[in-house]
């Protein structure tokens, strides 16, 4: 009997494996016409890949830009952005300011449905807001109602106050009001985050924790609804046919695949299965002059923190020495290869302009760094000052292979210009790195932030004597009462502000080299020829792929 | 065999109540945290480890999740905000028990096969080939195979998906290739030698001499025999192919289980790492137990050591 059975599933297993090979053939020849078959069906599917999957469909909660993109695509708003950044009405029909931009009144359009056919209502984003800032809730994007400054939002946040103390009212069921604290000139660009996302209170509360963690746990009213979510695996956006301003939505479907390796995406890429994805490092280089390559400017910053309570980098001439023998066109163009530019300053370009269209970034006057003579002559200068009897720093870095190069680059250029200085590497997971960082424990780290709001005093502030995330410990006090100037008594004149930023700016990465800023990013991604309208913004959604055709 | 089988179960228990308990202790003392995050406050964080109750003293936690074990639930993600562990686990799992299942099978008949031709015919081409397939399995990784085999069957030929599809059998058929070149090397590699040195032994040629048929002899002797020590390698092989199959999940993106514990584990996310330990551990002992089965299958000796005295 065993032996009939034991042959038996030799048998099968053989079948199984040149039937299988067999059927290759035809398969690939289905798969490949997949995508023409959609077309020729007269259904536009645009697909394109994440490297992790999204994390909750409760825009409270979420916390990373795929899951931002997906929500935003598929709940509607205040406003949108288009191509250009420029904001577009969505849910709100017009609005108005107080003369002192403390009070915003929105007046909501009332065609704007729920999937379960509920009408989108201003209480919808008071109920979403004060959720928000509810401790309960458990949202890491809480403090985002502080940094809009909307009225009581700290106290809000802490759990001091209860959440009908917000500054938000529904002053009837289409006018929403927002009180703040102070002018906040980047409001409303800033209000269009997923974590501002309206939420239908009934909706929520009878799912209650469950919210948002499968498809059939959520709810859509925006261009898209998630049609199918189905873990590390793919999700997928349909138009959404009650969306009142359907008719300018050309792609009927939005595929996401998760493909996590990115020569995986690259070969989905070449057999025209994927449509856009993001190159990284390696590829970076290799696709950089492909004529499907496109990069475009974020307003992220790359920085070199620098614990200023190590004894060697606590010597503004160390700090200065690190600075200029930094070859930071290396790594852009090598290492990165995305479209990031070298950076010798702090506040990137494309945050505001003035009345001719002037970027801030063009108006101020930061000269070179990358001198190494003069970082060889700091460092002597230095080393004098110290008088040590041996000169070692460590370099915390994260376990992703393009930090792994960055650290490396970065150790060969201090080892071989500054005579006498060892760097070492401590590897640390993300989530080690910022224990060791908040409690002080490593000398210097690669720093990466992205802006939450469109402002100039964002990179500022991070570096002031008080802020929570300043880990290096600069501390300066004219940077910081320039700092409190900008957001404070300036915020209504401009060139006050200006001023007050570009004398800040300077005396943080020129004067004191609070920082060694290392370039700002980009992102670079392929896009295939059928796609149009391809844009990538940092303001949310990131992408809005109502905005996007795909032509056969 | 009955009584054998409860006792086992019953250290079953006993084993994962161990594990856990050790895993559960040990993730206490992994530095960092789920809320490491330098946008959030100092403030924030606190409430946040609040809510979550991971200030609390270890018994209280640990009493806590193990209470809630009983309830039938391993808790939820940090990471994936409120999902359920025990769904985010079932979700992967299939992708990852069906590939891993057909490179088990693919790889142990093959290589069993090839072990038995390469032991008869040693020194032949097959004996050969056979050396030449264990070398490759088991120096070259799978990822190597696993990306060439996308590039060659994927891009240049498009004879293959590049990637896994949940609704194309066809699909699984570059990662359970990839798999299960280590598979066949490894059973190939015992199979042989095994069967060489039973085929020299006194026993069969004892059966010869009894003047039974060259097929007969392999067939019911040798091979039966031979087999012994493939079974013990075929359990902890089958969990490494269910649990561990990340750069290959990775490369032909199987939304599966070993990339679900690499991030768990990169972010702290505590019950979603118990919750996988404790699943892999019931596999695993699982897995034992039916291959301790088997051998009294294979070789009714094993089962009277087994202590059963009533077959």
């Amino acid at each position: 009997m065993r032996k009939v059975l034991s042959m038996a599933l030799a048998a099968a297993m053989l079948l199984t494996v040149l039937a299988g090979c067999g059927g290759g053939n035809q398969t690939a020849g289905g798969s490949s016409s997949g995508a023409q078959s959609n077309a020729s069906s007269g259904e536009k599917v645009l697909t394109l890949s994440y490297t992790g999957d999204i994390s909750t469909l409760d825009m409270n909660l979420c916390y990373n830009s795929n899951t931002a993109e997906v929500l935003s695509n598929t709940v509607a708003t205040l406003f949108k952005h288009d191509q250009e950044g420029k904001l577009t009405n969505e849910i709100c029909k017009d609005y108005t300011v107080s003369e002192d931009g403390m009070v915003y009144t929105f007046n909501l359009r009332d065609d704007f449905k729920w999937s379960n056919g509920d009408p989108v209502t201003a209480h919808d984003f008071v109920y979403s807001w004060q959720r928000l800032g509810n401790p309960n809730t458990g949202s890491t994007y809480a403090n985002y109602l502080s940094k809009a400054h909307i009225i009581n939002a700290e106290g809000v946040v802490n759990g001091d106050l209860d959440g009908s103390e917000l500054g938000v009212t529904a002053l009837n069921d289409y006018t929403l009001e927002v009180r703040l604290d102070r002018p906040v000139p980047y409001l409303l660009t800033f209000l269009c985050e997923a974590a501002f996302l309206p939420i239908n209170q009934k909706f929520q509360e009878s799912v209650g924790d469950k919210f948002g963690t499968s498809v059939e746990n959520a709810l859509f009213s925006g261009a898209y609804v998630v049609a199918d979510w189905q873990t590390e695996y793919e999700i997928r956006l349909e138009k959404n046919p009650d969306y009142p301003l359907a008719d300018q939505v050309a792609i009927d479907t939005v595929i996401i695949k998760i493909v996590k390796d990115a020569n995986t995406a690259v070969n989905l890429f070449e057999t025209g299965e994927l449509d856009i994805f993001e190159l990284d490092g390696e590829q970076a280089v290799m696709y950089k002059d492909d004529p499907h390559a496109h990069a475009y400017a974020t307003t992220q910053m790359n920085f070199l923190v620098m614990n200023e309570q190590n004894p060697i980098l606590a010597n503004v001439n160390a700090r200065r020495a690190i600075s200029c023998v930094l070859d930071k066109q290396f790594i852009t163009d090598e290492i990165y290869a995305n479209g990031s530019t070298p950076a010798d300053y702090i506040i990137p370009a494309g945050l505001d302009y003035d009345e001719n269209g002037n970027d801030f970034r063009t108006t101020t006057n930061i000269p070179p760094a990358t001198d190494i003579e003069k970082g060889k002559e700091y460092w002597a200068k230095a080393k004098e000052e110290l008088n040590l009897p041996q000169y070692e720093i460590r370099l915390m870095i994260g376990d992703s292979t393009k930090s792994k190069r960055l650290a490396e680059f970065f150790q060969s250029q201090l080892e071989k210009n500054l005579e006498g200085l060892t760097v070492t590497f401590d590897y640390a997971t993300s989530k080690t790195a910022i224990d060791k960082e908040i409690s002080g424990d490593f000398d210097t780290t690669f720093s990466t932030w992205g802006v939450d709001y469109l402002d100039l005093s964002f990179f500022i502030d991070m570096f002031t004597t008080d802020f929570y995330a300043n880990t290096g410990h600069f501390s300066n006090a004219e940077y910081d009462e320039l700092a409190q100037l900008a957001s404070g008594e300036y915020l209504n004149d401009k060139e006050k502000r200006w001023e007050a930023l570009r004398r800040a700016e300077e005396i943080l990465v020129v004067e004191e080299m609070g920082t060694v800023p290392i370039f700002q990013g980009a992102r670079m991604y392929l896009v295939a020829d059928q796609v149009e309208g391809y844009h990538y913004s940092d303001v949310t959604p990131q992408r809005f792929f109502a905005l996007m055709d795909v032509v056969a | 065999m009955k009584k054998y089988i409860l006792v086992r179960l019953l250290y079953m228990v006993i084993a994962i109540a161990l594990i856990v308990s050790i895993t559960f202790l040990l993730l206490q003392f992994m530095p960092g945290s789920p809320f490491n995050d330098l946008q959030l406050t100092p403030e924030q964080r606190v409430l946040l480890d609040e809510k979550y109750g991971l200030n609390d003293p270890i018994p209280v936690k640990y009493a806590r999740y193990v209470s809630n074990l009983f309830h039938g639930e391993l808790g939820t993600s940090f990471i994936f905000n409120n999902q359920d562990v025990s769904d985010m686990i079932a979700a992967r799992m299939s992708s990852s028990v069906r590939v891993g299942l057909q490179a088990l099978v693919c790889g142990s008949v093959i290589g069993v096969l090839l072990g038995i031709v390469a032991a008869l015919k040693r020194n032949s081409f097959w004996d050969h080939l056979t050396t030449i397939i264990a070398v490759i399995g088991v120096s070259i990784p799978a990822f190597v195979i696993g990306s060439l085999m996308q590039y060659y069957f994927g891009v240049k030929m498009a004879i293959l998906p590049v990637i896994y599809d949940k609704g194309n059998a066809v699909s699984t058929i570059m990662p359970t290739i990839a798999l299960a070149f280590s598979v066949i090397a490894t059973t190939a590699k015992y199979m042989r030698n095994e069967l060489v040195d039973i085929i020299n032994s006194d026993y069969i040629l004892f059966a010869r001499s009894k003047g039974l048929t060259g097929s007969e002899v392999i067939i019911k002797h040798a091979v039966r025999n031979a087999l012994i020590p493939v079974v013990t390698i075929l359990g902890p092989m089958t969990i490494s192919l269910i649990t561990g199959s990340t750069v290959v999940e990775r490369i032909f993106s199987v939304p599966g289980l070993g990339n679900l514990l690499v991030t768990s584990i990169q972010n702290n996310d505590y019950f979603v790492i118990l919750g996988e330990g404790l699943v892999f551990s019931l596999m695993f002992l699982s897995v034992v137990l039916v291959v301790d089965i088997l051998y009294g299958l294979i070789d009714p000796r094993i089962r009277l050591a087994g202590g059963n005295h009533n077959e």
